[in-house]
């Protein structure tokens, strides 16, 4: 009995305090599909950068869906719309579906093709020289003996300031004697900010401004907080010689963050392909009826106030390789090693 | 994608209430004359509780979906008892993977791994005066009012994985309210006593992240944050508590307490509102400086 009256005082209070917090929720497609929309619509900053018009896609597309919308066409019609924005940051997971197998869909722009290849890289360029990082972000060695060679594949997210600190330093050490430097961020998925600030860190001798950040602040879509300056400032020994950027279309996030820092020095030619174009942070949801999503949540400018949302970086010696051609080798790094002989 | 949650309105809500004040009202007037208030001249107590709970909250900025969870709260609680008042000081944690699991919505399963860890912290001061013998009865009222201070932080992982892993967002809020609070006591003899107590907050300072939506802030992802004094309309909360306690010896006493503590807290598009029920078990240790 004391058993039963235990199991009843246990249920009474789990019951009541979900049922104290539980809000209406409605899971029904027309609802999903609105409240994916509004939740753009009250935070995306980057809807004239990337020239979509959000209300006139949101009616076009929420009148096909009604309440007997079966999830696939749900997902079809989502899919269109965030499809327009292009961004690298946003996506959709639709979980408790079996169609299409809980995949990610991601918005890319993937108009060029990933020619980049840190096998060949390391075989047919740095040989022997060839080492990893602690972490795994950082490959690097020599080329010709002279020229030092570090490939960033993301930047540091879970190690901590103080270790990627010290693994750059020891990285950097290691290839100090050298006369140039490539750094490659072909590829580079991105992380934490502070991770590439301060790997660009080393290479300025002087404090400077490389990028502003804006939020959205109200419900006007072009409204935007007061730009706040991101600040580049000297760490370390700071290498003054000469330095490679080798950029392409999948480098994105914090990786454009750092070659948005780097081209603001001297001192640094970028070689490659155009960047991503998705400088902002990364906003991770979930949807009423479990589904999730990602959202780019920042609008970012360059030091003189230039967005290059949905356009990305441009090299200052482009190489652009077109998706139907297959150059045997690294073509980009190729035209570096010949730059860098001149 | 059937989803269906209760409908929660003020009306039932205030409908629970009532009847359960109703019900201990009617206990404590059936009961036989004693004193409520200790008058042993040991007037310090120190408490340790022990027991089950059961938070839930929902934050429309964290998710959509309301997320729960059971828990194991610990707490404590020092209290001194003079003639004709107390100043009570009480404590109690509950932080995931410590004294509780994850906190889960109603997706979460054996292959759908999101979940939100969580820091619950809830601190009272509470000072309240003897006032009056009630209707002539041996229930003693007792007026004041208290300090609560709550600490709730989440952090929500969608995609599973450690708290490393940043596939979420974090919310939460902090805190502080000063509210009229009301104690009765009744004995149920020379060494068993009641006790219920109500503190409905009107004064607050509440702070939560940030978030740069509709406010002027700047940051989601940084750690600004948003913090100002508000009234009541502007934001909704309670705390109950039902208490039972005997006495073990002259020094030991032992006790059951359910309370009950809920709060709301809207500002622009975000509302978070969390409800906290919990039954614990104590044992307190009387003792004279």
């Amino acid at each position: 009995m004391k058993r039963l009256l235990l199991l009843i005082l246990l249920i009474a209070i789990s019951g009541c305090a979900d049922s104290l917090v539980a809000p209406q929720v409605d899971t029904s497609p027309p609802a999903i599909f609105h409240e994916l929309w509004n939740e753009f619509a009250l935070r995306y900053p980057n809807f004239d950068s990337r020239h979509v018009n959000w209300d006139s896609l949101g009616a076009y597309l929420s009148a096909r869906i009604t309440p007997a919308t079966v999830d696939t066409d749900l997902i079809l019609a989502m899919d269109s719309l965030l499809m327009s924005l292009h961004d690298g940051h946003v996506s959709l997971t639709p979980t408790h579906v079996q169609y299409p197998t809980n995949a990610k869909l991601r918005y890319e722009n993937t108009d060029s093709v990933q020619e980049f290849n840190l096998h060949i890289v390391s075989q047919d360029y740095l040989g022997e020289t060839a080492n990893i990082s602690s972490s795994g972000k950082l490959i690097f060695g020599r080329i010709h003996d002279t020229i030092g060679y570090i490939h960033i594949t993301g930047f540091d997210e879970t190690e901590g300031e103080s270790l990627w600190q010290s693994e750059v330093d020891s990285v950097l050490q290691s290839l100090w004697d050298t006369k140039a430097m490539i750094v490659d961020v072909r590829g580079n998925i991105g992380g934490e900010a502070y991770s590439a600030t301060d790997f660009a860190s080393r290479f300025t001798k002087s404090s400077r401004i490389f990028l502003y950040e804006q939020e959205r602040v109200d419900h006007s879509y072009t409204d935007l907080s007061a730009p706040q300056p991101e600040w580049l400032n000297p760490r370390g020994a700071t290498w003054s010689k000469p330095v490679v950027l080798l950029t392409d279309r999948f480098c994105i996030s914090a990786g454009e963050w750092f070659t948005l820092a780097m081209k603001t020095l001297p001192n640094v030619t970028s070689i490659g392909d155009t960047t991503q174009g998705a400088f902002s942070g990364r906003l991770d949801r979930e949807l009423s009826n479990g589904w999730l999503y990602s959202m780019a949540f920042q609008k970012n400018s360059d030091a003189n106030h230039v967005c290059h949302e949905g356009i990305g970086l441009i090299p200052d010696i482009e190489v652009y390789i077109p998706p139907r051609i297959a150059f045997p080798g690294d073509t980009v790094l190729r035209r570096a090693l010949q730059f860098l002989a001149q | 994608m059937d989803l269906r949650a209760a409908r929660i309105t003020r009306q039932n809500i205030m409908s629970n209430l009532n009847s359960c004040s109703f019900a201990f009202f009617i206990l404590l007037l059936s009961g036989s004359v004693a004193r409520g208030q200790d008058t042993l001249p040991l007037r310090n107590r120190l408490t340790f509780e022990l027991g089950y709970a059961r938070l839930a909250n929902f934050d429309n900025v964290g998710s959509p979906l309301p997320y729960a969870a059971a828990a194991l709260p610990i707490g404590g609680t020092y209290e001194y008892i003079g003639e004709h008042d107390r100043h009570t000081l009480e404590g109690s944690a509950i932080v995931s993977l410590i004294n509780a699991p994850t906190m889960s919505n109603r997706y979460s399963s054996a292959t759908d791994l999101r979940k939100a860890y969580f820091v619950f912290l809830d601190m009272q001061y509470r000072y309240v005066r003897d006032l009056m013998p009630l209707f002539s009865t041996s229930i003693e009222l007792f007026i004041g009012g208290s300090l609560e201070t709550i600490i709730f932080g989440r952090r929500y992982n969608y995609y599973g994985g450690d708290f490393s892993s940043i596939q979420g967002s974090g919310s939460g809020e902090v805190s502080s309210a000063l509210a009229p609070s009301a104690d009765l006591f009744y004995a149920l003899s020379q060494d068993q006593r009641l006790r219920a107590s109500l503190s409905i907050p009107i004064f607050a300072y509440i702070a939560r992240p940030g978030y740069g939506l509709l406010n002027g802030n700047t940051s989601v992802s940084g750690y600004s944050y948003d913090g100002r004094f508000q009234f009541i309309g502007s934001f909704w909360s309670w705390h109950i508590a039902i208490e039972y306690e005997r006495d073990l010896s002259k020094y030991f006493m032992a006790g059951l307490r359910f309370s009950t503590l809920y709060y709301r807290y809207p500002r622009f598009d975000w509302v978070s509102s969390t409800a906290e029920n919990e039954a614990k078990a104590y044992i307190s240790w009387r003792f004279h400086f």
